[in-house]
């Protein structure tokens, strides 16, 4: 702390100048809400210079942002109106039980009172489960309905060559994720091969989409960088 | 001095990085993006929604995602105000997504001459998972209770009608996450309710089983699906406008790993990079 | 090994055990639906502390008992909470077997609002619990004097400071803070918009950099299988955005050249590719999740989780 509490100083300082001067010359945006997010958004990105105090502090800052807005959001948006106006404006007494159930997993700070917190936590495992017994009807008998297509076609060249690629392509790609049973045929060996191949566009899709999604975040803060901070086209 | 080889290169990509994205967001080049037929769908679903019901439009996002669901978000909800629809933004997964959403719209709806409460309403944040989607279905009102400004949903007059999801003529998932198979197994799956999707690029590529077995009607796949809905729209908002720089990442990204290829390649050749030889496994 | 005689004996106790309980619970839910009425002033409250009260008495009984009798406690419980939705959907929504109902109706379907919002609390509750969780750990970080223990102190201030302000704006937005022209809804604004909105994204943009070292350093193209994964993602990268657009829009937008567009490449490779690569791995994930929920639900799952001592 000793060490770091001069040079933040001095940096807070030259930082402190820069902004004056910059709003005087009519170089940044005059606006605090403006400045706020550009100095929190120059903070995050010291980082790509090297792990520095300036990172860590506004982490945390936002950490604990994160953590009284989500308090505050359960509290006004969740608890309030679904729980103590039933219980304590409405008269319907037996809400307590859902407080006392949801104490139940605090209980995980105690060795010794642990067992409530597995039981409330195998309460919701269990609805859980019985959720995902309804889903695997409702989810996958449409998906199985649609992945019968037909293979040939009334006009030239008399084949589907979209379903027929797909045929292929879910066969082979099932095939190769048998790991029940050893793969000793040939033709299953080499659908496993096949299905692998063709796996692999499948992940140089989601690779591909991933690069974009997230280019688009670091584009929307340097937009905001250039254009709200900055000014580089002016006011707006 | 000896210079930090390892250190500095990875500093100079990010600063090319930086660099070819913002010449493209200070020099404006329009571009033009091919509406691919996803984005066309959940357009032409919008559209389609009877007036007797309501959009559902589910921001599940929280402000790591603004770049992407933010544009999303925005198109959709001004489509909404321009058709006259009426919407409702709901939420179940992130907490700040109602309030993002509920910024978004109140900077929108004036030129349309909407009004919250009479066009549309903020439902607000509800955890609870599928569980709570489960009971939403059945009874809304019982479910959700209050708005975000505290008031019952069956006061506002947009809200006439609204009981079950069988009075939702539409649902737009916004979100990061995997919740689309929430509403597809117990909203879509029971109720038959259609189901739109706008994620992020990286859920995209996992959209399409869903899409091609008809359980969702249309998907919007991140920024470039946001910049196509507003392509359909006629109006240049910030999906466009970021589109040339998304293109210059991209082709550096691209160039990036053909150089390091390359280099790759020549090292192996002098035999001072360990690696297998290119076969097939 | 039981004999077939014997496992007859023990399938009737549980036929006529079920029958039993099902009598039992219609009677309970029919007798006990008079108190399940809304009340008011002294008798809500004495509702509420008699609930406490009988609650605590539980918990106290329960934990007297051994470890097996946790266990069985936690198992039935996961068993009935998830036999719950099972019925739901499985029984028929109307039929003769609910001779005791009205309108013969499913007698699990009118409880689905109330279970929905009921987990709609509880888990409110839990949320709570990661934010108690958050500030005990920064806590003993702060008394412990660790370091950084600074960036604790940080948080804790940041806490605070939106929680308060988000609770106090929700009560009176217009209230001045502290005899000034500022109100609470515009700390709270500068708090939400201009600082916890532009740290999240920017934290997630970070991600972006280090996405351009990893393409110039790791993506190393060893085998044909990972150029096939390159040239996908080379498609679906350029096919999205405009520059891809532009290198093809020579091509026709209709006939078989259309095909070789950027953009219908890129859609191609998304729609069918890589939509039946997903689609046999989405195929995987339903039978595994269904694997997981029985054996979850019947208690045919072990691990560390579940064979803990209690």
């Amino acid at each position: 702390m000793r060490s770091v509490a001069p040079r933040l100083v001095i940096w807070l300082g030259a930082f402190a100048l820069a902004a004056y001067l910059g709003i005087r010359f009519h170089v940044f945006a005059p606006t605090l809400g403006i400045w706020l997010a550009a100095i929190a958004t120059l903070a995050i990105y010291s980082i790509l210079y090297r792990e520095n105090v300036v990172f860590r502090l506004f982490e945390h800052i936002f950490i604990g942002l994160a953590a009284g807005y989500s308090l505050y959001t359960v509290v006004v948006q969740v608890l309030i109106p679904k729980w103590f106006t039933p219980l304590f404006k409405e008269g319907c007494w037996y809400w307590i039980f859902a407080f006392l159930v949801g104490t139940m997993f605090y209980s995980v700070y105690s060795k010794r009172w642990s067992w409530m917190n597995r039981v409330a936590v195998g309460f919701f495992m269990g609805l859980s489960a019985g959720l995902g017994i309804v889903g695997f009807v409702t989810g996958l008998a449409p998906q199985l309905m649609a992945s019968f297509k037909p293979l040939w076609a009334q006009r030239p060249p008399y084949v589907e060559f979209n379903n027929v690629v797909f045929f292929i392509t879910l066969v082979t790609v099932m095939s190769y994720f048998f790991f029940s049973f050893e793969q000793r045929h040939p033709a299953v060996r080499g659908s496993a091969r096949l299905g692998r191949w063709l796996l692999m566009i499948a992940f140089g899709a989601i690779f591909g989409n991933t690069v974009m999604a997230r280019m688009s975040l670091l584009i929307d803060r340097l937009q905001f960088l250039l254009l709200q901070w900055l000014q580089v086209f002016g006011k707006g | 001095m000896k210079l930090d080889w390892q250190f500095w290169s990875r500093r100079l990509i990010w600063l090319a990085l930086a660099i070819a994205t913002a010449v493209f967001l200070l020099v404006k080049v329009h571009a033009r993006m091919y509406v691919s037929r996803p984005a066309l769908d959940l357009y032409r679903a919008v559209e389609a929604v009877p007036p007797d019901k309501i959009i559902v439009i589910s921001c599940n996002w929280e402000m790591g995602t603004y770049g992407e669901n933010g544009p999303q978000t925005e198109a959709l909800i001004r489509q909404c105000l321009k058709l006259g629809k009426r919407f409702a933004i709901f939420g179940w997964t992130w907490p700040p997504g109602p309030m993002l959403g509920q910024q978004i719209a109140e900077r929108l709806q004036r030129p349309y001459h909407r009004r919250y409460g009479r066009d549309w309403v903020n439902w607000g944040f509800n955890t609870g998972g599928s569980p709570m989607i489960r009971g939403w279905a059945k009874n809304i009102p019982g479910t959700i209770k209050e708005d975000i400004f505290h008031k019952p949903i069956m006061s506002y007059p947009v809200m006439k009608g609204v009981n079950t999801a069988r009075d939702v003529g539409l649902i737009i998932d916004i979100t990061p996450s995997n919740t689309l198979i929430t509403w597809i197994e117990f909203v879509y799956g029971i109720y038959r309710t259609p189901i739109g999707y706008a994620c992020t690029g990286v859920m995209a590529p996992e959209a399409f089983p869903y899409y091609d077995a008809h359980q969702i009607v249309g998907v919007l796949k991140g920024l470039a699906g946001a910049a196509e809905y507003e392509q359909l729209l006629g109006y240049r908002g910030d999906a466009l406008k970021r589109m040339p720089a998304q293109s210059s990442a991209h082709a550096l990204i691209i160039a990036l790993i053909v150089l390091g290829n390359v280099i790759y390649l020549r090292a192996r050749r002098r035999g001072q990079a360990p690696g297998a030889r290119l076969t097939t496994t | 090994m039981m004999r077939t005689r014997q496992w007859a004996i023990v399938l009737g106790i549980y036929i006529v055990a079920g029958l039993v309980g099902a009598v039992a619970l219609w009677w309970l839910t029919h007798a006990l639906t008079p108190i399940f009425r809304p009340l008011k002033g002294a008798n809500l409250w004495a509702a509420v502390g008699g609930s406490v009260a009988f609650w605590i008495g539980l918990m106290a009984l329960l934990h007297r008992m051994p470890a097996s009798v946790k266990k069985r406690v936690a198992v039935v419980v996961t068993f009935v909470s998830g036999l719950f939705y099972v019925l739901e959907f499985y029984l028929p929504k109307k039929s003769g077997i609910f001779f005791w109902r009205t309108h013969h109706t499913n007698p699990f379907s009118p409880m689905l609002d109330t279970v929905g919002v009921a987990t709609l609390v509880i888990t409110g509750f839990t949320l709570l619990l990661a934010t108690f969780n958050l500030c005990l750990v920064h806590g003993k970080n702060i008394a412990a004097r660790r370091t950084g223990y600074y960036n604790s102190v940080a948080f804790y201030l940041a806490f605070f400071a939106m929680a308060t302000f988000g609770l106090w704006q929700n009560h009176a937005p217009t209230s001045k803070l502290f005899a000034s022209k500022v109100t609470v809804a515009q700390v709270y604004g500068y708090l939400f918009n201009s600082t916890y909105v532009p740290l999240g994204s920017t934290l997630f943009s970070v991600l972006a950099f280090y996405m351009a070292t990893a393409a110039f350093r790791a993506f190393r193209v060893r085998t044909a299988e990972a150029g096939f994964m390159m040239v996908a993602a080379f498609i679906c990268m350029m096919g999205q955005v405009p520059l891809g657009m532009w290198l093809t829009h020579t091509l026709p937008l209709h006939g078989p050249l259309s095909h070789l567009r950027m953009e219908s490449m890129a859609n191609w490779v998304l729609g069918v590719f890589s939509m039946a690569g997903l689609r046999a791995v989405t195929f995987g994930i339903f039978v595994g999740a269904l694997a997981m929920s029985l054996r979850i639900w019947l208690n045919l799952e072990r691990g560390a989780f579940f064979e803990q001592e209690l």
